[in-house]
Formats: C-alpha cells, structure tokens, sequence
C-alpha cells in the first residue's frame, strides 16, 4: 500500500475565533498564489466572508471562483497535511463504525485506514471544533486531507446499502402504526368485509330505503365538506392570516447569523430542467455558503447526472447518487439524501421549481417566530405557466385555492395541515425525531403533515411563494393526480388505524377537520360522478326511469348538493384567485366542475392502483411546458 | 370541635356565582310569563298557538342577539336591555296588527329585516377593512338574499354594487368585479330555476321549490310613508345619534336609500313578490337597530336621543 507519509498536526481543541484574521490571509494568499483567484476576488471573499460569517474556504467554494479539489489541495498544503483522492485511494471499510455515520456526513470526516497502530483518518474540515473533540487528545491519530465530495462519496460506498435500507424501512421497523407499507390493517379489513356485507344484504332486502339512506350520508358528509372549506376560505379572505413575515423583517436579518440550510432536490429523468433549477437556487438570497444543496438522483439515471455534472456546479451543490431499490419512490430517496444533510433546517424542491429569493430568510425568521414547537413550514405553491391552456389555469385555480386559502386557514385554526408537494422547510432534528418520509405512502407529504400534528408539534405556512409548472399534458395529469388520490386514501388510512388516539392526540377540532379535509377530498373526487351523471341523464333524456331509480327525495338531495357544492367550489376558485390577484382567471373558475370530473377520473384511477399497486409512484414528467422551453432555449442563446 | 367552627353551611354564603344564577332565574322566571302572556294575547289575535309560538321565538331570538350584540360593543348591560326591550316590543306590536297574515309572512318579515341587519353589517365591515371578506362576505349573504323578496334582494344587490364596485374595479376589471360580487346569487337563482324545472318534470315535489307569493300588497301611495312613523322615529334618532357622534358611514346612506327606494318601488302592484307595510318597518327598524350596534351610542347625549327614538316608535306602534 503507497500511503503517503502525513505530519501529525496538533488539531485545536475549541473551535476557531470567527473572523481569526491570521489564517485566513494566508489561505487567501495561497489561493491567489495558486493562480486560483485574483487580488480583486480575494478583496470580495474577504468582505462576503465577514459578512456571510463563513470560513474563506466555504465563501469561495460557494461563489463558485474555487473549484473544491484545488481548494482543498491548497487546504493542505496550508496545514502542512498530505492531500488524498479517495476515489482513487479508497479507505479501509472495516474502520466505519455505523453508529457514527450521521457524524461523518455532518463533520466531513471518515476513518482512512489504520497502520502500524496509527488510525489516519480523512478529513474536508481539519479545524473543526467536533473532530478537535472527537480525536483532539488521541496521541495515535493522524490526519489527512481530502474533499468533502470524496467524504460523501466514500460515505455513500461503505455505507449506501445500508442508507438505503434504512431509507426504505426504518419508519415501517421503528413506528409500523405510521406507516403506509401495510395498506390495510386486520381491523379495517373486518371493519370494511363487514361494512360490505351489511351492504349486500341491505340492498337485497331493501333496496329503495338503503339507497336513500346511503345517499343521505354521502351527501352529507359532501355538505359539511364543502362547508368546512367555505369556512376556511371566508377566514382567508382576510389579507394577513397566517404567518405574514414583512420585508423589514427579513432585512433585519444578518447573514453571519444564518445557520446552515440544506436543500433536497430529488430528481429522475429530469435532465432539461437542472439549469432552471441551478438558476433558481443561485437567485437565492441566502449566503451560498450556508447552502447545503443535494441534487438526489437516482444511481441508474446517468443522463441527469451527466447533465448535472457538465453544469461545472459550485462546492455547495452535491450529486447524491440513490442506488437502486424497491419501493421506487420521491420519499426514499429523499430520506436517503435525509442520512448526508447537513443543515439545521431542510428544505425540498422539485426540478422546476423557483423559489421567491428570500423565502429561506423569511422561513429562518418564521422558524424564530413560531418557537420550539415549530416543525415545518409550509411556503405556498403557485405556477408561473398558467396562462398555457385550460387545464394549467384549473390548475393554478386549484393551488391557488390550496394554499392561499386553505393552508393558512387550517395554520390559524391550529389543525393538522397536510404538506405540499415542495417547498417544505423542515426543523432537521425534529424531521429525523418523527421518522422522517414514508416512502411506501405516495403522499409522504401530506401524512408527513399530520405526523406532525399527531406528535404535537407544529406546523405553519409561511407568505413566500415557489412556482413551478403546471401539468399541461392532461395524461401527465391524471398520473399525478391520481398518485395524490391514491396517497390520500393510503394517509387516511394510516391515520385512521387508531381513531381514538387520533382524536386524542388532535383533538377534535383537528380530527374534524382531518375528516373534512383529507376525507372529504377523497369522497368528493370519487362520489362527484354520482352526482353528476343522474342530472345528465336526466336532462338529455327526460327518462320516466329516473323516477324508479331515484325517487324524489334521494334526487333532490343529490341535486342540492351538486348545486350547492359546484357553487361553493366556482365561487371559493374566484375568491383564490382575486386574492392572488390573477384577475384574468376570474372567468375560468365557472368550468370548474369539468374539471372536477377529471378529478374524478384520476381518483378512482387512483383507487385502482391502491388495490393493485399500492406503493407504485406514477412520475410526473417536467419540463414539458412551452414556457419551460422558451426559458431553456433563452438561456442557451444567451451562453 | 375545632373543624366543626371553621364549617360553614354553603347556603349561608351567598357566592357571586350564585348570585348570577338567581339573577338568571329571576329573568328566566319573568321572561316565562312574559311569553306565556305574548302566546296567549297572540292566540287570542291569530287564533293559532303554532303562529303566536313561531312568532314569539324567532323575535326572542333576534332580540337576544341584538341585546348580545349591543353588550359586546361595550353598551352597558342595562342600556342593553332597555334597548332590546323596546324593539322587541315595538315588533311585536306590529306582528299583532297583521292578524290576518298566516306564519309565512311573520316568517318573510323577519327574514327580510335579519337579511338587511346583515348587509349593513358587512357595509359597516367593509368601511373598516376594505378586504376581499367584506366582499365575499356580502356575496354570500346575496345568495341568500333569494330568499327574501325580489325588491329587498335589488335594493341590497344595487347598494352592494356602489359600496364594493370602486375597490375592485381597477384591480380586477369591470366583468371580473361584478363576476366576484354577484356570482353566488346568480348560482342560487340558477339553482331555483332548475328546481322549479325539476317540480315541473314532477321529479321534486312543488313544496321544495321556492318563491311561494302570497302577501299583502299594498297600493304605492305616498301615505304609506306616513304610515312607516313608527320605523321612522327609531331610524331617525339612531342616524342622528351617529351623526353626533361623528359615525356616519356607508351603511347610513345605505338605509336612507333604502327608506327611499323600498316605499317607492318594493311596494309597487308590478313588482313581483311586492313588500308589504309589515316588511318596510322591519326592515327599517332592524336595519337601524345593526346601525346602533354597530357603533352603540357611548356619551349620554347621543344614547339620550336613540332612546327617544325608540321610545316614540313604541308609542306609535300602540
């Protein structure tokens, strides 16, 4: 084995003085020396980093002047330490310890390899206070120099079976009763096998008055579910509910104080959007230093990760490589990235999202706000294709009405608020305390919500906006859409394992509003043609059968509440969207029960694939909006 | 024995808890037999208990609102009272002129001055905080609005229209504001429409539709202003006390447009499903009644000539 011969340095017990001026001139000066970058920059570097409250090295790397294996050559060279590629050079796999693994993604170190009873160990971070403590007084260690990217990527080949493992079963080994991976418990079972039964014979014996009657209980669950949103958008319509954080606010903010923040960005077969994504993430305004951002791709997609790799992406973007396995969900690979992060707070994106620049800051802020209950905050989620055809405005009408309305709503009722898709930013400790994604519920978003809430923490909604793109394609959106249905039904059943606990653990304004909420959107996309098709036939044929069929009282029942729950849902469209200020939808919101019967059919599309594949996650495909294209195709011409 | 000293009979300490529920027993007591006098004089005047009974409690109701609604804008207690007295009062003594009207119209009565209670309420919300609520808030209540009378629902309709129209019309455009306002109500006649198509296929039953005209209609004639004295009184008084107070606003020009518009048009032969004289005065006196709760009448002088106000509209009514 050629092991190159390291000095042994004398590691700092405490942690190095900010701003401590003498080492960083010199690692300055030896960066320009190296011809990495100019006086000019190193004059800037030095100001961002007093500012920033980051390390000379971080502040380079995350202006993207350096690229991180110069750094960290120059590093030791600095230190007076021997550098090495452990890609080239790997380590030893029998010195990893699983039960320190969360400590060497976090402290950017890895036990190397042992000799003539000396441990030589890797680290992208020599004067770091935790491995001062770690190794600090230990008379046979010594240290070597390496990048971090070689850090995670060692990390990732001693141990990526087991993050992945662990990503897929830790929350179904640990707390079963939260996860999605049994469908359909023993009890429910018997609960639904005898609900069935007492149906069949019921409509054999009496067919009119169980028609009637189940009618009526349909009907009026729909009813108080579509009062229960009317409620929740009427307390929106106040301009400042919820957690409104103001410009002066985010101002008084000092980057130095930031804490480090890391960004998932779970890809597949996404290749054409990364440079929009690249784009959005470097608008941000937020110190790119304390950006720990994670491109999660997964191992056999090497078309996105050729394509990330040839952006030449700064230090603080990593490529996560998830290796292949079963269930092959958004959730897995995002608790595997979960085991590499960082930060003190964690956010995801989708590839085609672009965040508001200060929606981190304002999210900091909301976090300091809220308090130590505070587990996640929610930013809205808005399109910026919306004017593309009728299904990207529905589409807009709908988020729009999610999460400018309703969201806020349940936040100041205090009710459990089941996530979006993006732009969730999590409390990493309190994110790792509950178990993180469920990576066999399709919706590990939502039921991630009401983990929450069910646990006692608390979960807010934050006045910064992220767009993405609307699903233009109405195949593309059947499949999404009926992935969230078929996600809903499997979190109402998780949580409805345990109703009294449920209600316990709640209360009952939250189980209430679980019930109208997430229940009622599944009863309401799978009962709407019910409603629906009766008046239909009814009005092209004018059929005497309808009077057999549907006696007056069930009609009328089933009439009003279609009346009424359409009304209800094109008059709530409007008030999103004049509350959004997209007057121009206005008019749209009128087509809103066609939509609503497209909903229908991705909901029992979605019903379908519980019962046959239940864990299955239909991908949506991105970036194959017009505006998307205009985008790509712009910033191409301009490079 | 020494524990035996410290004891003290629960019934000797008079709590100030028990003192409340006395109170309430004493009220409870006194509104008992001032109900049972009210359903005994109305059966005596209606010849129905089910009328005089319906009757007594939905003004019960609305006049402990009302009282609820005053002592929550800080109007003390007894003033409180004294007010809801009086206007329970003076409804009562004109549902008792109306001894010929069946159930239905006391029922269109009260629901036509509830419906004009809450559009000035929202006018009076919307002058506080121009907001999307105070809009969505007044098109939903229009909605509803379909169930009172065809003039009272254009009256509230038209006012709504100038009170919300110059806030969202440059925001949203003129198609878009009317689109935001009137979209509910024109759900809801759509949805009467197609009910009563429904009762004509014989698919539901007649019953269920809505929009049953069977009133009192009264010829339009000057006199019937005359005839509003009553109303007038308490409205006036309530106007000036908020002028003296320096609390005019949208929903006082709301009701002066109203006591103008009604009279004339609402009562009118062509007017389908007119007003009669028992809707004005209600919806005259109950809309000064939200007026006066919405900002109560805090110095002595305006609570002075409120309390006039009511006063003369009772001596009238008798």
């Amino acid at each position: 084995m050629s092991t190159p011969a390291p000095a042994r340095i004398s590691v700092p017990k405490s942690a190095p003085q900010k701003n401590q001026e003498k080492p960083q001139l010199q690692i300055g000066r030896l960066l320009v020396d190296a011809g990495l970058i100019n006086e000019r920059q190193l004059a800037q570097a030095l100001v961002s980093q007093v500012a920033w409250g980051s390390r000379l090295g971080d502040t380079v790397m995350g202006l993207g002047w350096v690229k991180p294996l110069d750094f960290y050559q120059v590093l030791a060279r600095q230190l007076g330490l021997d550098f090495i590629n452990l890609v080239k050079t790997p380590g030893d796999d029998s010195l990893f310890a699983r039960s320190e693994y969360a400590s060497y993604a976090q402290d950017l170190y890895l036990p190397w390899r042992r000799e003539n009873g000396i441990l030589w160990v890797a680290t992208a971070d020599p004067l770091s206070p935790a491995l001062a403590a770690r190794w600090g007084d230990r008379s046979d260690v010594r240290f070597v120099v390496t990048s971090k990217f070689d850090i995670i990527w060692e990390l990732q080949r001693v141990a990526g079976k087991e993050f992945s493992q662990d990503a897929v079963l830790s929350l179904a080994e640990f707390s079963p009763e939260h996860s999605a991976r049994t469908v359909i418990t023993r009890a429910q079972t018997w609960w639904l096998a005898g609900l069935l039964v007492f149906a069949g014979i019921s409509l054999r014996m009496f067919p009119l008055p169980f028609a009637i009657v189940l009618n009526t209980l349909v009907n009026a669950a729909l009813f108080f579910s579509f009062a229960f949103r009317t409620l929740l958008c009427w307390l929106s319509c106040e301009e400042n509910i919820g957690m409104a954080i103001t410009p002066d606010e985010v101002a008084a903010l000092h980057d130095a104080d930031l804490p480090l923040y890391t960004v998932l960005v779970p890809m597949y077969k996404e290749p054409t959007v990364l440079p929009i994504l690249v784009a959005a993430l470097k608008r941000m305004d937020y110190p790119q230093s304390k950006l720990d951002i994670k491109l999660v791709l997964e191992e056999d997609d090497h078309e996105t990760i050729e394509a990330a790799k040839s952006l030449g992406l700064s230090a603080n973007f990593e490529i996560v490589r998830v290796p292949a396995s079963q269930p092959r969900t958004k959730p897995k690979a995002c608790n595997y990235a979960l085991r590499l992060a960082r930060g003190q707070y964690l956010t995801i994106y989708d590839a085609e999202d672009k965040p508001e620049p200060d929606q981190l800051k304002k999210v900091v802020v909301g976090f300091r706000k809220l308090g130590s209950q505070a587990a996640c905050i929610q930013a809205h989620l808005n399109y910026f294709n919306a004017e593309e055809n009728w299904l990207t405005r529905m589409f807009t009408l709908e988020y729009s009405l999610w999460f400018d309305m309703f969201l806020p709503a349940l936040d100041e009722l205090r009710v459990p608020i089941p996530l979006g898709g993006t732009s969730n930013h999590f409390d990493l400790a309190k994110l790792r305390q509950v178990g993180a994604w469920d990576p066999f519920n399709v919706t590990e978003d939502a039921d991630l919500g009401l983990r929450f809430a069910a646990l006692g923490y608390h979960v807010g909604v934050v006045n910064s906006v992220t767009y993405e793109e609307a699903n233009s394609h109405l195949g593309n959106w059947i499949r999404q859409r009926s992935r969230w249905i078929k996600g809903y039904i499997q979190t109402w059943l998780v949580n409805m394992r345990h109703p009294v606990t449920l209600f316990r653990n709640v209360g009952w304004r939250g189980f209430c509003s679980f019930q109208l909420f997430v229940g009622g959107c599944i009863l309401s996309g799978l009962s709407y043609p019910f409603l629906v098709i009766p008046f239909i036939v009814w009005l092209f044929t004018r059929s005497n059968m309808m009077h057999s069929l549907f006696p007056a009282p069930v009609l009328l029942i089933s009439m009003a509440n279609l009346i009424v729950g359409n009304s209800c849902l094109i008059y709530l469209s409007m008030l999103a969207v004049a509350k959004r200020r997209f007057p121009a939808l206005l008019p749209y919101a009128l087509t809103v029960p066609g939509y609503w019967l497209l909903q229908s059919v991705a909901a029992y599309k979605g019903l379908w694939q519980l019962i046959t594949k239940p864990f299955y996650w239909e991908k949506t495909v991105h970036g194959i909006s017009k505006y998307t294209h205009a985008e790509l195709s712009h910033s191409d011409a301009q490079q | 024995m020494a524990s035996a000293n410290t004891l003290t009979p629960s019934s000797a300490i008079l709590t100030p808890s028990s003192s409340a529920s006395r109170r309430w027993q004493i009220v409870a007591v006194i509104a008992c037999l001032l109900l049972s006098v009210g359903l005994v004089y109305g059966r005596h005047h209606l010849g129905t208990w089910v009328g005089s009974a319906t009757a007594l409690i939905l003004l019960l109701l609305a006049s402990s609102f009302w009282w609820w609604h005053l002592s929550s804008r800080e109007l003390p207690g007894r003033w409180s009272v004294l007010f809801s007295s009086l206007l329970a009062a003076q409804s009562l003594v004109w549902l008792w002129h109306h001894p010929r009207a069946d159930v239905a119209v006391w029922q269109g009565a009260l629901g036509g001055a509830a419906f004009t209670y809450a559009m000035l309420w929202v006018f009076e919300l919307h002058d506080r905080d121009a907001g999307l609520r105070s809009l969505a808030t007044a098109a939903l209540l229009l909605s509803i609005g379909i169930l009172a009378k065809p003039p009272l629902l254009i009256c509230c309709a038209l006012l709504a229209l100038a009170v919300f129209y110059d806030d969202h019309r440059p925001a949203d455009g003129i198609v878009n504001s009317l689109l935001l306002l009137l979209t509910p109500v024109l759900l809801c006649t759509l949805a009467v429409f197609l009910l009563r198509a429904l009762a004509a296929e014989g698919l539901v039953p007649v019953d269920w539709t809505i929009g049953r005209a069977h009133l009192d209609a009264a010829p339009l004639h000057l006199s019937l202003l005359a005839r509003q004295i009553p109303a007038l009184a308490f409205c006036a008084s309530v106007l000036a006390a908020r002028w003296l107070m320096r609390k005019t606003g949208s929903s006082d020009l709301a009701i002066v447009i109203m006591l103008i518009f009604l009279p004339t048009f609402g009562m009118a032969r062509w007017m389908p499903m007119p007003l009669s004289l028992l809707d004005v005065s209600m919806i005259v006196s109950w809309g000064a009644a939200c007026l006066m709760a919405l900002d109560p009448p805090i110095p002595l002088l305006p609570r002075l000539v409120a309390l006039a106000g009511a006063c003369a509209s009772l001596y009238f009514c008798c």
